[in-house]
């Protein structure tokens, strides 16, 4: 339906219509027919123009309206046309009025064509197109005109070139419609184009079947004439018609300039005119007209092509240049490291470079077009949300760091740099979004970390250098070796820290690293900041970056000063000694305290002597024994033996059988060389070879001359001395070797002088007297001695020197000579003296602390090692009654705490745990001192027991200040005890009162109301007042039983209140009224100025006897005549209730004690005025149970005002406040 | 004779003199009472005459008023009976033990007859 009233539209039926007509012209080749066919289209398209024309606005017109007159031309030319046809068979012959209505047509349609033309462009080019056009037209038509002419002079070719003229014509509207072509969106936007290719189609048709005379009137060639008006007339009636000449790319409206309609019109209508005028009056014009117009044209068509031409070229330059921008800038994305990926506002991925596929594995076809949180990991979610909001609040988002999903599902850490894209208006349309991978960085930067943090930790020094020697690291284990901080080294060459004299070594550590080798324990010296050097041992490697290339040089350097320094000394003094003994005469050998043949070393001339080489005897236990002389060996090996047992030296002859067999005879000397704790160390000894002595004596001085000379290289003062007497009583020097004047200052004839030299003049003084005492001893004595003493260097300094001494005898014990030596332990005793010192220092230190420190043995008494001087203080023993008694503390332990201290003791030692306790000891004064002991178990460096040491602390005043403590404790909790009972006392009393007051006035006024009320007989008025005053007396004995009650529960913090709604105003009413009697007597006047209220909160019983109370005070102290007035209002969020009277007043040292139970005023008493001292008392305790306060201000003979002041958010916490 | 008996109201005390006194109130307002002077003979009168109503005291020998109103709420027979409590107490939980028993009112001492006769009378409902 929608399609057919589509085509019941005014245009589409008449394009319908048209078309048909066509149809039926061809078809029916009546003339007649034709020719109504033929005009009717015509009109019919010049009616349809016309209605079109109506319906629009006036300014759009004129395009139409020439459109209008083409086709009013066109029917001129039909009319003119059908006519010669039907009157004379044949169509008009040229230069008729025939062409004068074509011409006119064709060059108005024409017209029209340069609208569509013109509405494309504006300014200079737009005119100079009309222009062309319009200087086209006039020449197309001046030559149509000049035709005739033409064929005068008889030309045939002039003639057929004039005729084609129409396709000229024709040729123009192809171009105006090619130039001027609008898109073809609308049907107006077809159908006009339409119509005038059709018009040229049956132009050229006609010119050519003309020119071959093969024309014949109202065949199928004249179709196109026909359609070209039923398209125009189609057009005109869409309704988009108006929109055809609208300019769509100029920014002003279409109104062509006036010099251009002007031409338009001269070029449209001038050669009609002048051809009607030539044709009526049949003269001739000239032909300069159309001269003109050829020049006029091609001027304007060389202008118009230069015009061009610059603009094609300054738009190709900045085409190019644009393109040429484009590509670098695609080149670069495409090339960039980073990944580089655009999407739009909605997070659709738009591109996505090179770089980006590598980092995420996603080729770009795989990922255009899907959103971008593709690469948002699952705990990422929100992050793409927030940076666009940041975004959008005109944020550049540079370097954020965050953590991105790849295809394969790697995690990717990346750096983002994101910026909007925005377009005019600043509304963000994409987002361009660098992202560089920072997964590599992160870990090597951790790993960097943690190598730098084991480097700075490492107690190596460690130094990283460039390949140059420029130090770039330098840990803390390279300042503490060299002095040098990193701060002072860092940039600088390593040269500089290494020795001067060592700093050739450089060239040869890289010349080996570059070798590839690496350098393991490379020594060399540092120069420290100090000036001194150190020993290093370096480990070198090469740095080689990622490509393997060298990039520096990084060492660990141990250092080795201390190792190296001992080694060297070491190494010294053993080689100075080896080859001191093995150039010796004599075979020197060490054994192991074990005995026979438990040799650790044995000098090489042992081989000279037996044939047998030092290794030999090492190797084989059993070689001494074996090479003893048969004879010699039981001997020999019995007194090794017991030498051995008894610790004493070893001094015997004996034979060898050597290698070659033959015998050698040797003295053997050894002593047994102990340590510091005197156990045996090693026995050391020599074996001269003695065959010739033995042989003969004279060889015995040279013998002894090769003793002396080892002798005298001892580092040891030797000496001998020989007996005067056979007793061995008397001795006399004999020898002493010469290190006596290095060592001591003093020559040997010094010591040869006398005997008594030694003793009076070396030994020091403090010592003479012991020495020489030892000295008889050791005479008298078998084996000698061995002491320590001081001698006196030469220069008066004193020096400690140990003294060994052995006395050799016959065999029958008289002495042959005492040998010993002096070896100088000054600094052993130094160091001893230094410890002593030391000791001394903390003894005096523990000394003076204010306890008593002692130091026990681990034995079963727990014995005092050592015991602090304090002790005397605190018990009266000293500590020499300690030490010698080691039953002392368990006597003195006071025999309430012995068992469990014991106990204690024994527990601890056993499980070998700190022991604390605190006991009493008895002093020497039968006084008893508390103690507080402490021990530990002190352990060796070898984790055994040592001993236990602690401290003992008199505690005496502290236990006693607790007992104290504890029995006042004592005595205030039995005071409490009894306050808690008199209370439950009180309690009970108040009870009893209320119970036992309260029935019988229960009774009493129970009674008297039976009587008041007449149920015992009509009473007379005389009873009636009586029995009244009983009555009033009872309701106040009532009141009075009622106000003791509720002092007590306010004392016994009973007091409860309850909490409700209550109406003030209404409870002031009812104070006033009860108070009324009472004030009617007096005649004192009773006021209530009460404000409008908010709700209070409290207990209204309560609040209603506070105001009684004051009420009733009031009018009780307020003289006759008087005014007593009671105030509720709101002030400061608090409620405030006044009672102010016109009374006798307080007197103001009477103030303070107001509130006091069962006080009353001095007035009061004077005066008579009853009362009990109770009504403010009560008053002020339910002022303060709801959390408010009361006060009095009162002036003598003025008045008093009483006010009490009640929060209206009464805290429940303080209802029992009381 | 009234065809409607006039309600039977209990009264125990354990002094005589409150007794007599809240009998003769009571009868003058044409109730008929029994006297009790103890908690026993109270619960024991009660079991039998089945009052309309009890006035008790709250301190009795033998049985407490308390006790009395406890046993009363349980007994099948008596457990409708209204029961005001007399008290020289004023604490408020002493009122509320009294609640907790099962008592209907309470009246302190001292009170006027007149207000005892009104309680009553609101009771059951004789205005």
């Amino acid at each position: 339906v929608t399609r057919l009233s589509g085509l019941l539209r005014p245009w589409a039926l008449l394009l319908c219509a048209g078309g048909a007509a066509t149809v039926a012209y061809h078809l029916v080749r009546e003339p007649v027919f034709q020719a109504v066919v033929a005009l009717g289209i015509v009109v019919a398209a010049l009616v349809a123009i016309t209605v079109g024309l109506r319906a629009h606005r006036p300014a759009r017109r004129l395009p139409w309206i020439i459109l209008a007159a083409s086709q009013a031309a066109a029917l001129g030319s039909w009319i003119v046309w059908e006519h010669s046809i039907l009157t004379t068979g044949s169509s008009p012959s040229p230069g008729s009025f025939e062409d004068v209505f074509w011409l006119t047509s064709n060059l108005l349609l024409l017209a029209t064509a340069s609208f569509l033309l013109v509405r494309r462009q504006a300014g200079i080019a737009g005119l100079l197109d009309a222009g062309i056009l319009s200087a086209g037209i006039a020449l197309a038509a001046w030559l149509f005109v000049f035709s005739r002419h033409v064929e005068d002079v008889g030309s045939v070719g002039l003639s057929s070139g004039t005729t084609l003229t129409y396709a000229l014509l024709d040729a123009l509207m192809l171009a105006v419609l090619l130039r001027g072509m609008p898109s073809l969106r609308s049907a107006p936007a077809m159908l006009v184009p339409a119509a005038i290719v059709a018009v040229l189609a049956t132009d050229s048709l006609y010119n050519w079947l003309a020119v071959t005379g093969t024309y014949t009137p109202g065949a199928w060639a004249d179709l196109g004439w026909l359609l070209a008006p039923v398209f125009l007339g189609a057009a005109a009636l869409h309704p988009a018609m108006v929109t055809l000449f609208d300019r769509t790319s100029g920014h002003r409206e279409a109104s062509p300039s006036r010099p251009f309609l002007g031409l338009l019109l001269l070029a449209a209508l001038g050669a009609p005119l002048v051809m009607t005028v030539e044709l009526v009056t049949g003269r001739e014009t000239d032909s300069v007209i159309g001269l003109a117009c050829a020049v006029a044209l091609s001027v304007l068509v060389v202008v118009r092509l230069a015009l061009l031409i610059r603009r094609a070229e300054r738009l190709s330059v900045a085409l190019r240049i644009e393109d040429e921008r484009a590509r670098h800038l695609a080149a670069i994305v495409e090339s960039s490291n980073d990944a580089i990926i655009s999407m739009d506002s909605k997070g659709t991925i738009l591109s996505w470079n090179a770089a980006a596929a590598r980092m995420y594995g996603y080729e770009p076809a795989e990922v255009v077009g899907k959103p971008i949180t593709l690469l948002v990991p699952p705990e990422r979610s929100e992050d793409p949300d927030l940076l666009v909001e940041r975004l959008e609040a005109g944020e550049e988002i540079e370097s954020y760091e965050t953590v991105s999903l790849a295809k394969d599902g790697r995690r990717v850490q990346i750096s983002l740099s994101i910026s909007a894209i925005r377009d005019v208006q600043g509304k963000v349309v994409g987002l361009s979004t660098i992202a560089r991978d920072i997964t590599e960085r992160r870990r090597a930067e951790d790993a960097r970390q943690r190598l730098a943090a084991i480097a700075e930790a490492s107690s190596d020094a460690i130094i990283g250098t460039e390949l140059d020697g420029r130090v770039v690291s330098w840990n803390a284990a390279a300042e503490a070796v060299s002095g040098w901080s990193a701060a002072e080294i860092v940039g600088r060459n390593v040269a500089n820290v290494i020795a001067a004299e060592r700093r050739d070594d450089l060239p040869e550590l890289l010349a080996r690293l570059e070798r590839g080798e690496r350098v393991i324990s490379f020594d060399t010296q540092l120069a420290c900041k100090d000036g001194s050097t150190a020993e290093i041992s370096l480990s070198v490697a090469l740095v080689r970056d990622a490509a393997g290339v060298p990039s520096g040089i990084s060492a660990v350097a141990r250092d080795v000063t201390a190792t190296k320094e001992a080694d060297r000394k070491l190494q010294e003094a053993e080689k100075r000694y080896r080859s001191l003994v093995e150039q010796l005469p004599f075979a020197t050998y060490i054994d192991s305290p074990g005995g026979i043949g438990s040799s650790t070393y044995l000098s090489p001339q042992i081989e000279a002597m037996t044939g047998h080489a030092p290794q030999e005897w090492l190797d084989d236990p059993e070689l001494f024994q074996k090479l003893l002389h048969p004879d010699d060996r039981e001997r020999v090996v019995a007194e090794v033996q017991r030498a051995t047992d008894a610790g004493e030296p070893v001094l015997q002859e004996y034979r060898f059988v050597a290698r070659n067999g033959e015998t050698v005879w040797v003295r053997d000397s050894a002593v047994m060389v102990r340590d510091e704790d005197g156990n045996p160390a090693w026995r050391q000894g020599f074996v001269i070879d003695i065959t010739e002595t033995k042989g003969a004596e004279g060889r015995l001085r040279e013998a002894e001359a090769r003793y002396r000379t080892l002798v005298e290289q001892l580092p040891v003062i030797t000496y001998i001395d020989i007996p005067v007497d056979d007793r061995g009583e008397l001795w006399r020097p004999s020898y002493v070797s010469p290190q006596l004047t290095e060592t001591l200052g003093w020559t040997t004839d010094d010591w040869m002088s006398r005997t008594g030299f030694y003793y009076d003049t070396m030994v020091h003084p403090e010592d003479r007297e012991w020495v020489v005492a030892a000295h008889e001893r050791a005479f008298a004595s078998e084996s000698g001695h061995t002491i320590e003493h001081r001698l006196l260097h030469r220069d008066g300094s004193t020096r400690w020197f140990v003294d060994q001494m052995v006395i050799a005898r016959d065999e029958h014990g008289g002495p042959l000579w005492s040998q010993g030596y002096l070896l100088d332990i000054t600094e052993r005793k130094a160091s001893e003296e230094r410890i002593r010192l030391a000791e001394s220092r903390y003894r005096s230190l523990v000394e003076q602390l204010p306890l008593v420190v002692y130091i026990d043995a681990l034995d079963e008494d727990s014995s005092a090692i050592y015991m602090s001087p304090q002790i005397e203080a605190m018990l009266g023993y000293t500590v020499d009654e300690w030490l010698s008694d080691r039953e002392l503390f368990k006597k003195l332990l006071h025999e309430d705490d012995r068992e469990r201290v014991l106990a204690e003791i024994h527990r601890t030692q056993r499980e070998e745990l700190p022991f604390t306790a605190e006991y009493r000891l008895v002093g020497k004064d039968g006084r008893v001192v508390w103690v507080h002991d402490e021990d530990a178990l002190i352990r060796g460096e070898d984790g055994l027991p040592l001993y236990t040491q602690g401290f003992m602390l008199d505690i005496t005043n502290r236990v006693e200040a607790e007992r104290e403590l504890e029995r006042l404790l004592e005595v205030e909790r039995a005071h409490n005890e009894e306050l808690r009972e008199l209370d439950g006392l009180k309690d009970e009393f108040v009870a009893l009162v209320s119970h036992e007051l309260r029935t019988p006035l229960t009774s009493i006024r129970g009674y008297l109301e039976l009587v008041l009320d007449g149920e015992a007989g009509a009473l007379d008025e005389e009873q009636a007042r009586f029995l009244r005053v009983v009555e009033r007396n009872a309701i106040r004995l009532q009141g009075l039983v009622g106000d003791l009650l509720f002092i007590a529960q306010v004392e016994a913090g009973r007091l409860a209140i309850e909490s409700a709604p209550v109406d003030i105003a209404e409870i002031v009413d009812e104070s006033i009224e009860a108070a009324r009697p009472a004030a009617g007597e007096k005649q004192l006047e009773l006021a209530v100025e009460t404000d409008h209220l908010a709700a209070f909160c409290g207990d209204r019983g309560r609040l209603g006897q506070l105001l009684d109370n004051l009420v009733s005070n009031a009018v009780k102290f307020t003289p006759p005549g008087g005014r007593v007035t009671v105030r509720a209002a709101e002030a400061g969020g608090r409620l405030e209730l006044s009672v102010a009277d016109t009374g006798i007043g307080i007197p103001e040292l009477e103030q303070g004690q107001l509130f006091q139970r069962f006080f009353r005023s001095s007035t009061a008493t004077e005066q008579a005025i009853p009362g009990t001292g109770l009504g403010l008392t009560i008053a002020k305790a339910i002022a303060e149970a709801h959390g408010g306060t009361i006060r009095c201000e009162s002036a003598e003979g003025v008045g008093t005002t009483f006010t009490v002041e009640l929060p209206f958010d009464v805290d429940t916490s303080l209802e029992e406040a009381a | 004779v009234s065809a409607v008996r006039d309600p039977l109201v209990l009264v125990a005390d354990d002094d005589r003199d409150i007794l007599s006194l809240v009998a003769f109130r009571l009868e003058r307002s044409g109730y008929r009472v029994v006297q009790a002077h103890d908690g026993r003979e109270a619960l024991d009168l009660a079991l039998e005459e089945k009052p309309d109503l009890a006035v008790l005291d709250l301190m009795m020998p033998r049985l407490t008023g308390l006790e009395v109103t406890r046993a009363l709420r349980d007994d099948e027979r008596t457990r409708e009976v209204p029961v005001i409590l007399l008290t020289a107490r004023v604490q408020e939980s002493d009122v509320q033990a009294g609640f907790a028993a099962g008592a209907t009112a309470y009246v302190k001492k001292p009170f006027s007859p007149q207000e005892l006769r009104d309680r009553v009378d609101a009771l059951l409902e004789r205005a």
